[in-house]
């Protein structure tokens, strides 16, 4: 396994994250609706609205674990917000960064990931919309256009929030 | 992300989608993969007034208001707007029986898409909407 980089401009990422006051609020159906909407739309049994912390990751909207964060140095968001736009693990088992990582081999067995970097309205990479599958899975353009689309909706509703008094 | 003036080269659909999410994501993924140039609209009654101003090169109308969007067909159909007659136009609808079926049939609708549909369903009905009208370009 392969923990996360650390980004080059974290603590300006972290303060960027904090700046949304959104971290261990709870639940809010504008995020839940469209993380259902993706898992629909993708097939997959998790989706994720996630935002990396300084030593975890912690889910805003939360569809199918069971679980509100994870460590981030086991993290698969930790090493997507490195990505320009997506990251797209198509089978874990055969990927050197997570193969013995213990989302894979263990609950939730993580087979397929993909991710789309969340950004602040500044531009810092605070998380991602990820689906999640625990079997290997192909993936096309197309998916990732229609990823990046929810995810810029995300992004629009996060800097609603930030937007507020 | 595609310029304002690129994208107004591409061809012109008008989509009528009442839900945001929907509406919003299929706008951004014919954008991104520069399909079309998507017009949307929330209503029938939005619908109408593009049709009536806009020369189109397909669309795709939900009917959750469907006595409307089907008359808008039905005119499309009579030669009524800017669009050719021959437009190729897909729907979306929340149930199907026969009776509908028979009456899109004759309005020569290429496809329906039964809510919920899948967003990548939606983007290959574009494509597909595209290809056929350029036939008639």
């Amino acid at each position: 396994m392969i923990t996360p980089p650390t980004p080059e401009n974290e603590d300006e990422r972290l303060a960027a994250l904090r700046d949304l006051g959104v971290l261990d609020t709870g639940p809010e159906e504008r995020f839940d609706r469209i993380s259902k909407f993706a898992r629909s739309e993708f097939d997959t049994p998790i989706a994720l609205v996630t935002l990396v912390d300084h030593d975890r990751q912690w889910f805003k909207s939360n569809v199918g674990l069971d679980v509100s964060e994870t460590p981030r140095d086991v993290s698969f968001c930790g090493h997507a917000i490195l990505e320009k736009e997506v990251l797209v693990v198509p089978d874990a088992k055969l990927d050197e960064r997570f193969h013995d990582n213990p989302l894979v081999t263990g609950a939730p067995n993580i087979r397929f990931y993909a991710g789309a970097v969340l950004r602040s309205p500044e531009g810092a990479p605070i998380g991602t919309l990820c689906v999640i599958d625990s079997n290997p899975r192909s993936w096309n353009p197309l998916d990732t256009s229609i990823l990046c689309a929810l995810r810029d909706v995300v992004a629009d509703e996060l800097a609603k929030k930030e937007s507020k008094p | 992300m595609t310029s304002w003036g690129r994208e107004t080269e591409l061809p012109p659909l008008l989509l009528l989608e009442p839900d945001g999410l929907v509406r919003g994501t299929v706008v951004a993924v014919c954008r991104d993969l520069e399909l079309a140039h998507v017009i949307p609209v929330t209503s029938s009654q939005q619908a109408l007034k593009v049709m009536r101003q806009a020369e189109l090169s397909a669309c795709v109308l939900s009917l959750s208001e469907r006595e409307l969007a089907l008359d808008i067909i039905s005119r499309l159909r009579n030669g009524e707007f800017r669009s050719p007659a021959e437009l190729p136009v897909a729907v979306t609808s929340g149930s199907a029986d026969a009776e509908l079926a028979q009456v899109l049939k004759s309005l020569c609708v290429r496809r329906m898409l039964l809510k919920p549909f899948k967003i990548r369903d939606s983007i290959i009905t574009v494509e597909s909407l595209l290809k056929s009208s350029w036939v008639f370009s």
